[in-house]
């Protein structure tokens, strides 16, 4: 038996906080980690997670109710001893629900003895493809393995319900709208925060296995760009500059002025504009493939991606994104085509693409921003990049470190995020 | 194209070959006169003379020897080891003499081939039902192929005979009567280091090694019967393995089967499972299962020997248990 306390919520000034929802009820397995009751203080609604697996055998809280700091609110039991003991002990469960329970408890006792959720590394790259958190899914199978299966359903569910189970995000306090720009939050609570824009084509997705590696050293702010992923397309002729107006603009929104900034590619440039314009203060500026240091880009790449409709025209683009070519699996081919399924979304990047790279060349240049600069800089680049040259980063005379990563292409922080998680984060020292 | 046994399918490649070059002769116990135990080199001895198809004593160090010391002085010697478990007697002449020769010396190729049959299943006891394969596939140096149909046993035999490389032959006692189609073209071969579809699917892929591939045929029947679709992929080359192949099918499939009639640990199977988790690991929707021979010897009772052997129905239980 483990009690469910009220810890973490309220925060020093608190002494009771009020049950605003049950996730589960009396008689539902639980994993450890899982959540499984939200409580509301006067600032905020926290969440509290399963501190063990198990079947959730008592709600001692109801909703409405206020508890103290430190209460208990409910009891998970062991499933075993749940069907051993006799049917009137078990509230809300039914018989047939407690044979349930007795059959499947040795998976819940393995999936509970680190608190780490079982599944398969496909459905574990899928759901970090996708920001789905394995945690809120139940696996179907007897093995107790979350399956691709799995995955799918949720993801279907999902996008019947969108306001019940929004699908890019697993906690819906993790996710806020700027005013004009889609914003997702991830990472640490507090602490600094760094904001992530990404490349042309791309969306906030594209940072997932580098925010799986920056974990909780920082707060994150993920950007999607205009005309990219939940952001609208721009009101009137995109560029460079209009994209870092927008970005400012959400940034304020969420009262955040005072950020390290991480761009890659064309977001690259968007954090030179941004840094160019002053809008927002920056602390450290780290630059992944950028755009804006010279004229030459693979124009046929930009094109042939954003115009893409089908995997046998996608998969060749893709593959020059990356120096490994088993990166670029099926899986992947189809999840970035699904990503990609909107023709207004297409159209509004092959747009884009045709006024801030007009005839194949990059338009807008930043190197003299770039010297300017006086926070720590770091530009990072795949030494197999072959859609902006890496010669790009040798001659702009800005005192800015370099990282030539070896084995990486156009998308280092795909291919390597622990190294860029760990050089960003240098820089982030640096500036402290 | 003519119907023929796979034992016969043996036989037209070898005489294909011997009459297509010179230097290329047989050797081993039993197989001029007698024709071979498993009549595989019939009619060899009067076609092309004692000279080029010789009965030896039984003595299988000094055939491995004869073999290695044939090839490097400019012919192609086939040497046939009548059991394969009676391999690790040849296993010094392998591992110290024919896979490392042409690392240790540039001018020096190694062009022979080993053929050898093991496998149970005949009621043949403890010390003539072994599959070894893991012995030999461990070897740098050596290329180790196990055909499974007559077309296969033909045209993977030629290019063996063809390879400057030292190549172990397996071939099975239980596929020797097998009747298929087999090319009669005289150029006809088949590459080494390329697997075969056996039959499409699209929720398992079982990867199979000799008659192995025969009873995951059988298992994908099975399973068929249970709405699961499965792909048979014979990889009728042992080493090199084809990489590609396995990761197309499980790209498709997210699910893989393993079988080798070999024992289980340190076996075949085992390196074939790690092997799918270093390239295709995220790819993976389940555990990969593994069917083996259990750690024990073949037993002669013919009750016992069905009892122990991988067969059809343990297959599609493994596959069952791994797509759950």
């Amino acid at each position: 038996m483990t009690d469910i306390t009220v810890v973490g919520a309220g925060g020093e000034y608190m002494e009771s906080v009020v049950v605003v929802e049950w996730h589960k009820k009396p008689g539902d397995m639980v994993a450890a980690g899982e959540l499984v009751v939200t409580v509301e203080t006067a600032k905020a609604a926290t969440e509290i997670e399963a501190p063990a697996s198990g079947v959730l055998a008592e709600v001692r809280a109801e909703v409405g109710q206020e508890i103290e700091v430190g209460g208990v609110l409910g009891v998970i039991a062991d499933p075993a001893a749940m069907a051993a003991r006799p049917a009137e002990d078990k509230p809300a469960a039914k018989p047939s629900e407690t044979a349930a329970v007795a059959e499947t408890s040795p998976v819940a006792t393995r999936s509970a003895s680190n608190g780490r959720v079982l599944a398969s590394p496909l459905a574990r790259r899928i759901a970090a493809q996708k920001s789905i958190d394995l945690s809120a899914l139940t696996a179907s199978s007897a093995s107790g393995r979350i399956k691709l299966r799995d995955v799918e359903a949720y993801e279907a569910r999902s996008e019947k319900a969108p306001a019940a189970q929004p699908p890019l995000a697993a906690r819906p306090t993790d996710r806020s709208s700027g005013d004009s720009l889609h914003l997702t939050r991830r990472g640490a609570a507090n602490g600094n925060t760094l904001v992530l824009l990404h490349g042309f084509g791309a969306d906030s997705l594209s940072w997932q296995p580098l925010v799986a590696a920056l974990g909780d050293s920082a707060s994150i702010v993920l950007v999607d760009l205009p005309g990219h992923g939940r952001s609208a397309k721009p009101n009137g002729r995109p560029s460079i500059h209009g994209f870092a107006g927008n970005v400012a603009e959400a940034l304020h929104g969420q009262g955040l002025d005072d950020v390290h900034l991480v761009g890659h590619s064309l977001g690259g440039g968007v954090a030179l504009a941004l840094a160019e314009s002053g809008a927002i203060a920056i602390r450290s500026l780290t630059l992944l493939a950028p755009a804006g240091l010279g004229p030459e880009i693979d124009g046929a790449f930009v094109q042939g991606y954003a115009r893409a409709t089908r995997a046998d025209s996608l998969r060749p683009w893709l593959l020059r994104l990356f120096a490994d070519a088993s990166i670029v699996t099926p899986g992947f081919v189809s999840t970035t085509l699904k990503a990609r399924s909107s023709a207004a979304l297409r159209d509004a990047q092959d747009e884009l693409a045709d006024a801030i790279f007009p005839d194949g060349t990059q338009a807008t240049e930043f190197r003299e921003v770039l010297k300017r600069l006086a926070v720590p800089l770091k530009i990072i680049w795949g030494e197999q990049d072959r859609i902006i040259p890496k010669r790009h980063a040798m001659h702009t005379g800005a005192a800015a470190a370099l990282h030539f990563l070896p084995g990486a292409g156009h998308m280092p922080h795909v291919e390597d995020p622990v190294t860029v998680a760990r050089l960003i984060l240098q820089n982030v020292k640096a500036a402290l | 194209m003519a119907k023929l046994r796979y034992a016969e399918a043996l036989n037209q490649a070898l005489r294909e070959e011997m009459q297509r070059d010179p230097s290329v002769f047989l050797f081993g116990e039993d197989i001029a006169r007698y024709g071979g135990v498993f009549k595989v080199t019939r009619g060899l001895m009067d076609e092309f003379g004692e000279g080029r198809v010789r009965d030896t004593p039984i003595s299988e160090q000094t055939l491995a020897a004869m073999a290695v010391t044939a090839a490097m002085t400019g012919t192609r010697p086939i040497l046939e080891i009548m059991y394969a478990d009676f391999m690790p007697l040849v296993l010094d002449a392998l591992i110290n003499q024919a896979s490392i020769y042409e690392y240790l010396w540039n001018d020096v190729s190694m062009p022979f081939v080993l053929r050898t049959q093991g496998g149970g299943g005949a009621g043949a006891g403890a010390q003539h039902s072994k599959s070894l394969d893991s012995l030999v596939a461990h070897i740098p140096g050596l290329k180790v192929v196990a055909p499974v149909t007559p077309a296969d046993a033909k045209g993977l035999l030629k290019t063996a005979i063809r390879d400057s490389q030292p190549v172990i032959f397996l071939e099975h006692k239980l596929l020797y009567n097998l009747r298929d189609d087999v090319p009669d073209d005289p150029d006809f071969t088949v590459e080494i280091g390329k697997a075969r579809t056996v039959c499409e699917g699209a929720d398992i892929s079982i990867f199979a090694t000799s008659r192995m591939v025969l009873e995951s045929h059988k298992a994908a029947e099975l399973l068929a019967a249970d709405g699961i679709s499965a792909e048979v992929i014979d990889l009728r080359s042992l080493r090199p393995l084809d990489l590609s192949a396995i990761k197309t099918s499980i790209a498709k499939t997210h699910h893989a089967v393993v079988v080798n009639e070999g024992w289980r640990f340190c076996g075949y199977a085992a390196e074939l499972s790690a092997t799918i988790m270093d390239h295709a690991f995220d790819d993976l929707d389940g555990p990969v299962a593994r069917v083996t021979l259990p750690d024990m010897p073949v037993p002669y009772s013919e009750p016992l020997e069905m009892a122990v052997l991988p067969n059809a129905a343990k297959i599609a239980d493994a596959a069952r248990a791994t797509l759950r």
